[in-house]
């Protein structure tokens, strides 16, 4: 073998490691496209802008000034979209799949959220939000929680009652003045406690997504 | 449609309506007084089972309507012997009367517990039947609109957005305005004021055009179902596009004459729909307490007549004798539409009798000490002739005199109506709350009651007219 000989096999090495790395990354471009489209998360980000304007006129709309009710209704309704975003068509056969499976779960219930959270804050620019962005952000990620968490029990089709259920027990404690941190819509919006259960059940409805996907279920 | 009553979604969200239900409608009853008017003024006047199985209901209906679309099945169901629609109307069937079952247990269960607990009037049904109405529409409305847009996200969209429209209403409903606002029945009060079935009957005409508007509605929708080609031939086109034109027709009238709803003193009066019932009353025998100045009761307050009794004697010795002093005090409805309504209480002079409404007092097992205050502070209020502003300056010092005379000390009058949740007079009664504590009203005031009891009736016998006509000024009071 000469020495141009093995500069050759050099260069033909460096070229296929180079188109390998292209196609792996396509690959994982178009896994990800896939997996997106599979949960239907462009339809779920067309209803989250939906929920915007909602949330735009809502804020503006005379009945609805100092109150916290109808925003917090929006705010549960786009968890509730996250929550429901998270079911698999292919029910048990997609979990032979690879090992990326998770993260991309995870990815996806993450990034939803942040457009949830981006959608509504949108929809808020210029009409008074009561309790800032941070509220939005804190209620948004928690009841986005709970709502996975009802999607690894009831199954992503039935995920929305999880938020349902919860935003009528932080109705009532609005109404009653409850004040535990564990219905944070009611905790001003700096307050630690409130920011810290939100925040665990956020974690753990992302925790139960990424590693048990939604629930599987046929029931109609 | 045994099948489909099988395999429906409603029944495994009841379980969690009825939590909702428990924690919402049935809690709101719990402390108030026991009268039927009381115990469902706010829970079913304000429409709280509606608000709590509205959401769920949609939800649930939209999830059985866009079945066929979400399995792909469309086309092959539209092959078979029966039109689509009619299997779309067997499908709803099956899940509204699941929900309307649920409806009727749980508010039947309500009703019950309610029963076992008052002793006067009558439960107010027209009110359930309108809300069964509204349950019948959130299941139609999230039915058609699962079938129109088949898809995952149908039942959380429909389910939030049924729950944004149901808290409007109620935030509107609370305007003075009435019209096609209060078509769903947890919009405002409802037409139950604290008097019906106590003072005069429940006037049912809010219910029956909200029943109209809602059943109009409802079948509106059901006919667009059959409107589309995929549901059946032209007859069936047809005989859907007369379904709803009709059901357009009846809500349309309703709607018309929600718009000619007036709130009156013994509730929501629809001129069309009235048949006299507004005007009538309930007859009784009060019971009235012995003494120089008897206090008279409805029968189903009777239970606290030694309580107002208590805390009307005090002042009512004190003014005995004394021009406009009355010679009884009587009870008399709280008025639907007025500042009373709610949770207030009103004396208004009538001489030789004072009119005492006393709405929805949450008396206890006993009257509490800041509830006597307050029903003292609103007789002296009459006697001066002070107005729903607070009266004037003279008229608030002779207030805070005669008040400290029984017991209100200077230093506690003006806290006297802050309001607390269930004792609520002041903020609710219109009238304003009494001087601030640096008030040089109270200063004169101490003054006056400093005199010994004599120069004080004597001054009173004379000025006393004065004083309500408004032309003494402060610093005539001795």
């Amino acid at each position: 073998m000469t020495m141009a000989g093995s500069r050759e096999a050099v260069v033909d090495v460096a070229s296929a490691n180079s188109t390998v790395r292209s196609r792996r990354s396509w690959a994982a471009g178009r896994l990800v496209r896939l997996h997106l489209v599979s949960r239907r998360v462009p339809a779920a980000l067309a209803v989250m802008l939906m929920c915007g304007a909602v949330f735009q006129g809502v804020l503006r709309w005379p009945g609805s000034h100092g109150s916290l009710q109808i925003p917090l209704i929006i705010e549960a309704a786009v968890a509730a979209i996250v929550a429901v975003a998270a079911g698999s068509p292919f029910d048990e056969s997609e979990r032979t799949t690879g090992m990326w499976l998770p993260y991309l779960r995870l990815g996806a219930a993450f990034g939803l959220t942040a457009a949830a959270f981006a959608a509504l804050l949108a929809g808020s620019s210029g009409a008074v939000l009561l309790g800032g962005t941070l509220a939005l952000l804190r209620n948004i990620a928690g009841i986005t929680g709970v709502g996975l968490i009802a999607a690894g029990v009831l199954g992503a089709w039935f995920s929305w009652i999880g938020p349902m259920a919860y935003l009528a027990l932080a109705e009532e404690a609005l109404s009653s003045g409850w004040h535990t941190p564990w219905t944070w819509p009611t905790r001003p919006p700096g307050d630690v406690g409130g920011a810290l259960c939100a925040a665990l059940i956020f974690g753990v409805g992302l925790t139960v997504i990424a590693t048990r996907g939604a629930g599987v279920t046929n029931r109609e | 449609m045994w099948i489909e009553l099988r395999r429906n979604v409603m029944p495994w969200l009841l379980p969690v309506i009825a939590g909702v239900f428990w924690l919402d409608s049935y809690r709101t009853t719990l402390g108030q007084m026991p009268l039927w008017s009381a115990q469902t003024a706010i829970t079913i006047g304000q429409g709280h089972p509606l608000i709590d199985f509205g959401p769920f209901v949609t939800g649930a209906a939209a999830w059985m309507g866009s079945r066929d679309g979400r399995r792909g099945t469309t086309d092959l169901v539209s092959v078979t012997a029966r039109s689509r629609w009619a299997g779309q109307l067997v499908t709803w069937l099956a899940t509204t009367a699941w929900a309307l079952a649920g409806y009727i247990v749980l508010v039947g269960a309500l009703y019950s517990v309610i029963a076992g607990r008052v002793s006067w009037g009558g439960p107010p049904w027209w009110p359930v039947v309108a809300m069964g109405a509204g349950v019948l529409l959130f299941s139609t409305v999230g039915f058609v609109a699962g079938a129109l847009f088949p898809g995952r996200f149908v039942a959380p969209v429909a389910a939030f957005g049924g729950f944004v429209l149901l808290v409007m209403s109620s935030h509107a409903g609370f305007s003075d305005r009435i019209g096609a606002w209060s078509i769903l029945p947890n919009s405002g009060q409802g037409g139950l004021g604290f008097g019906s079935g106590i003072f005069y009957p429940f006037l049912a005409d809010l219910s029956i055009a909200r029943l109209m508007a809602l059943a109009g509605l409802s079948v509106a929708a059901l006919g667009v179902l059959g409107l589309r080609s995929s549901a059946g031939g032209l007859r069936r086109a047809r005989l859907a596009a007369l379904i709803t034109i009709g059901g357009l027709a009846v809500a349309g009238t309703a709607i018309g004459l929600l718009g000619t709803a007036r709130a009156e003193a013994h509730g929501v009066v629809i001129p069309t729909l009235d048949g006299g019932a507004s005007t009538r009353a309930i007859s009784y025998a009060p019971v009235c307490s012995r003494g120089a100045t008897p206090v008279c009761l409805h029968p189903a307050y009777g239970s606290y007549l030694p309580g107002i009794v208590a805390a009307l004697d005090p002042v009512l010795r004190e003014v005995v004798g004394l021009p406009g002093a009355p010679r009884r005090v009587m009870q008399v409805a709280a008025s639907y539409g007025g500042p009373s309504q709610y949770s207030t209480v009103n004396i208004i002079v009538r001489t030789p009798a004072y009119d005492l409404s006393l709405g929805n007092l949450d008396f206890g097992p006993a009257m509490s000490a800041p509830l006597e205050d307050q029903l003292r502070y609103l007789f002296l209020h009459a006697f001066v002739g002070a107005g729903p502003r607070g009266g004037t300056s003279t008229q608030q010092a002779v207030v805070a005199a005669l008040l400290s005379r029984v017991g209100v000390s200077f230093g506690a009058q003006p806290r006297l109506l802050t309001p607390s949740p269930s004792e609520t007079i002041g903020a609710n009664g219109g009238l304003p709350g009494l001087p601030p504590k640096n008030s040089p009203i109270y200063a004169v005031a101490e003054r006056f009651a400093s005199r010994s009891v004599a120069a004080q009736r004597a001054w009173l016998s004379s000025h006393l007219s004065a004083v309500r006509s408004g032309d003494l000024t402060l610093d005539k009071l001795p």
